[in-house]
């Protein structure tokens, strides 16, 4: 079979396209995907190794600014009371009453609760009326607002009663040993009554868990 | 009309002439085909080499990145990375907590002994009782002359935020009057 120049063209046009989309089709094209997404595979993993290689310079940085950060922390924390059961506080308080030659009539202490700390139930503020705030305006006197600081945290917080018998010397003086203390155990209310020479404090402690083990034990030792 | 000079030389040769002309074309169309095969052969072939070689260092990365050292260092940088986070809310938590604390009012003998040290001399105390912020200081005297006095001292003291008081009374039992001052303590005082 005879075929003229331009059958000759056609069919070597077919044949061309159809090898060269065949091969591209079915060999260059998936070739090409696969080293793409390999390459981004690669890419991925090599910055994996160089943010690892470059924190592996920075993670003694790191480990130090925790250890820094948990010292700070810490001596934040060692200004709130430890944890402690009745038991404990019964360590602390005891040993001043019998310091000061009080006699223990009573005591009671309730379980740890988690509360919001709060620095006052009621809070004094002056009378403010029209006339008041304008002659106040008139004589350049700023109003001041009395504003007590509100935390929505959470810590714990026991409340402890002691009554006892002694002179006032007696409650004055166990009253200065607790100020003493100087933390986050708060007289919460305390009646001294002259007549009966009776006393009675009540203890708000307010405790939350260390991220340091304190290096002195804030346990009181009687003197 | 009727050629009568047969002369086929001239004929076959055009038609060899034709014949050599195509089988050059034919020979050029498979040579160009032939050749754009090799070239993508040699491209597939090079994507191939190309494909190997990543894949190769894909598979050291892995092995590098899930060696137990690595692991471990990452563990810890992971570990170090949130302890911060976390000091950094407990330290918030704290302050804010802390703030709140300080500024509960302090009943301590510095109060006792303010409250005693402006006692008129007529006051004899009952009781004190200290609640939340306010003591409320119970008294008796025989003539009801130092309730104001005594109030006003403990106000001009600055440790109150207000010092007031309700009135007194008789009583007969005791021929005495009896009185109660409030004193509301400063917060964070």
């Amino acid at each position: 079979m005879k075929m003229t120049k331009r059958e000759l063209f056609l069919v070597f046009i077919l044949g061309f396209v159809s090898i060269v989309g065949l091969m591209f089709f079915f060999l260059i094209q998936p070739l090409q995907m696969k080293l793409d997404g390999n390459t981004v595979t690669l890419e991925a993993l090599e910055a994996q190794k160089t943010m690892i290689e470059s924190n592996a310079v920075t993670n003694g940085e790191k480990a130090k600014q925790v250890e820094t950060r948990t010292i700070e922390v810490g001596a934040l924390l060692n200004q709130f009371a430890t944890p402690m059961n009745e038991a404990q506080f019964d360590q602390w308080v005891l040993p001043i009453l019998q310091k000061y030659n009080s006699k223990l009539i009573d005591a009671q202490f309730d379980e740890p609760m988690v509360v919001q700390p709060a620095a006052l139930e009621l809070l004094y503020s002056k009378p403010v009326y029209d006339v008041k705030t304008w002659v106040d305006e008139i004589h350049g006197i700023e109003p001041i607002f009395t504003d007590q600081p509100v935390s929505t945290n959470m810590l714990l917080m026991s409340v402890h009663m002691y009554k006892f018998r002694g002179t006032y010397e007696n409650y004055r003086a166990v009253m200065n040993e607790i100020s003493a203390w100087n933390t986050t155990i708060y007289v919460g209310n305390s009646v001294y009554d002259f007549t009966t020479s009776e006393a009675v404090i009540t203890f708000n402690v307010y405790m939350v868990d260390k991220l340091v083990p304190e290096a002195n034990p804030h346990v009181y030792v009687s003197q | 009309m009727k050629r009568n000079d047969m002369n086929l030389l001239e004929s076959y040769n055009s038609i060899e002439k034709i014949k050599k002309g195509q089988s050059k074309d034919g020979l050029l169309f498979v040579g160009i085909t032939v050749t754009a095969f090799l070239i993508m052969g040699a491209y597939g072939f090079k994507l191939s080499i190309d494909n190997l070689m990543v894949e190769d260092r894909i598979t050291d990365l892995n092995a590098y990145l899930t060696s137990p050292q690595v692991a471990e260092k990452l563990a810890q940088d992971t570990k170090n990375q949130a302890d911060l986070v976390r000091l950094a809310d407990i330290e918030t938590q704290v302050k804010s907590m802390y703030e709140v604390l300080d500024f509960i009012p302090v009943y301590d003998e510095r109060i006792l002994d303010i409250i005693f040290e402006n006692r008129p001399d007529s006051i004899h105390y009952t009781k004190f009782n200290y609640d939340q912020n306010t003591v409320a200081i119970e008294y008796y005297e025989h003539f009801p002359v130092s309730a104001s006095a005594f109030t006003l001292r403990l106000l001009e003291t600055g440790i109150f935020e207000d010092v007031s008081y309700t009135g007194y009374q008789y009583d007969k039992t005791a021929g005495v009057y009896r009185g109660q001052i409030l004193c509301i303590v400063k917060g964070g005082y």
